[in-house]
């Protein structure tokens, strides 16, 4: 009775999950629609920005000034929000990025709600701006504030990269610990066993370096914790060219466990 | 009764006689042939209810059957050719399909990730220059 409840519960629960993963991967691509009419609003809101303090550096009246203040005011309004939008949209990616542990999926998220916080309340603050200069004040606040911004924002982009190859990681050594089990269990004789044994060594191998390139990507990217101290692009760059040779490595360690795979069944 | 006369000396002219029918005596069977009817009523009816019973699942006392005598086997039976075949064989599935999946993933991992990257935006806009 309680395995057939066990059954049924599983029945039910395996289209609900279904459903919410399809749903979150919806919002995903809701959220990223968003970002990119958020960024088409802004580019065009920049041109009138431009447009209006061209004409007030040439002619200096008031209509100008008057008209530079209310362009100045959406265009800052508005790169808030295309800021805001992509926050929201590197949130919503984060939370479906497979093999991202749960620690750093509730740091993350929180650091980049912090941010998404920051620019709502910026953007608000932009509209209570009557001249110029503190137009002026507020976009430099938001400058310095983008630094973070970025940081964060490679940051979790570092993280999401690591979960990629942790995930393809437990794949691989899913297949590596069961084909040992195989080849134990069934013990088949094959006609060069010194080839296995170098072609098993080989995978455990690669896959130590792959797990140490990991290591020194995760390094990487904790740097950026501290925007002010590192160059956030660099940086970003070093650990991704260890993200992807942590990969590399993943997939020798594989191509020598098909090989052992293909011996066992031409046994 | 109208015509029946006080005088009980006069017959009635128009009345026939009443002449009693003879009984017929009873033919009756033979007893040994009663006797063979009555078995075989017995014996039908006997198989109509056996047949009855029999076709609804009602336990029907078993035949003895000879004790099995049963040997305890002195060392742990080693799986035939078959049943090892079997157990091989769903291994082989399980590591294939693991196989699989690993080389879907490491085929379909995709590290550009571009509409990750963040935008490019005009941070430095002031309006006093």
């Amino acid at each position: 009775m309680k395995k057939i409840l066990l059954v049924l519960l599983f029945l039910i629960a395996l289209p609900i999950n279904h459903r919410y993963a399809l749903a979150a991967e919806q919002n995903v691509d809701q959220g990223y629609i968003s970002y990119l009419t958020a960024l088409d609003v802004y580019r065009l809101s920049h041109q009138d920005y431009e447009t209006a303090k061209a004409a007030y550096l040439q002619y200096k009246t008031p209509t100008s000034q008057q008209d530079l203040l209310k362009r100045g005011k959406k265009v800052l309004a508005d790169r808030d929000e295309v800021l805001i939008n992509y926050l929201n949209f590197l949130l919503l990616r984060l939370v479906i990025s497979p093999g991202v542990n749960y620690p750093d999926q509730t740091v993350f998220q929180s650091k980049i709600k912090v941010e998404i916080q920051y620019y709502t309340n910026h953007e608000n603050s932009v509209n209570a701006v009557f001249n110029l200069d503190d137009l002026t004040k507020k976009s430099q606040e938001a400058q310095k504030q983008y630094q973070t911004t970025l940081a964060v924002a490679n940051y979790v982009i570092g993280i999401i990269l690591i979960g990629k190859t942790d995930y393809a990681f437990s794949q691989v050594e899913q297949f590596a610990n069961l084909l040992e089990t195989y080849t134990v269990s069934n013990s088949i004789s094959d006609r060069d066993p010194g080839l296995i044994v170098r072609w098993t060594l080989e995978a455990k191998n690669n896959q130590l370096l792959s797990r140490n390139k990991v290591n020194e990507a995760r390094t990487k990217f904790d740097k950026l914790a501290s925007s002010y101290t590192v160059d956030v692009a660099s940086t970003f760059n070093d650990g991704k060219m260890n993200v992807l040779q942590s990969f590399q490595y993943l997939r020798t360690q594989y191509t020598f466990l098909k090989q052992i795979l293909e011996t066992q069944i031409n046994e | 009764m109208n015509n029946i006369s006080v005088d009980n000396s006069v017959m009635i002219e128009n009345d026939a006689p009443i002449i009693p029918q003879e009984e017929k005596p009873l033919k009756t069977l033979p007893m040994p042939l009663l006797i063979a009817f009555g078995v075989l009523g017995v014996l039908f009816i006997g198989i109509i209810l056996v047949l009855t019973f029999s076709s609804k699942g009602t336990p029907v006392a078993p035949t003895p059957t000879p004790p099995i005598i049963k040997q305890l086997p002195t060392s742990t039976p080693s799986p035939t050719i078959s049943t090892r075949k079997i157990a091989t064989n769903s291994a082989l599935q399980a590591l294939f399909d693991v196989e699989s999946s690993a080389s879907s993933i490491l085929n379909q991992t995709d590290f550009t990730e571009q509409k990750l990257i963040p935008p490019q935006l005009d941070m430095s806009i002031s309006f006093d220059k």
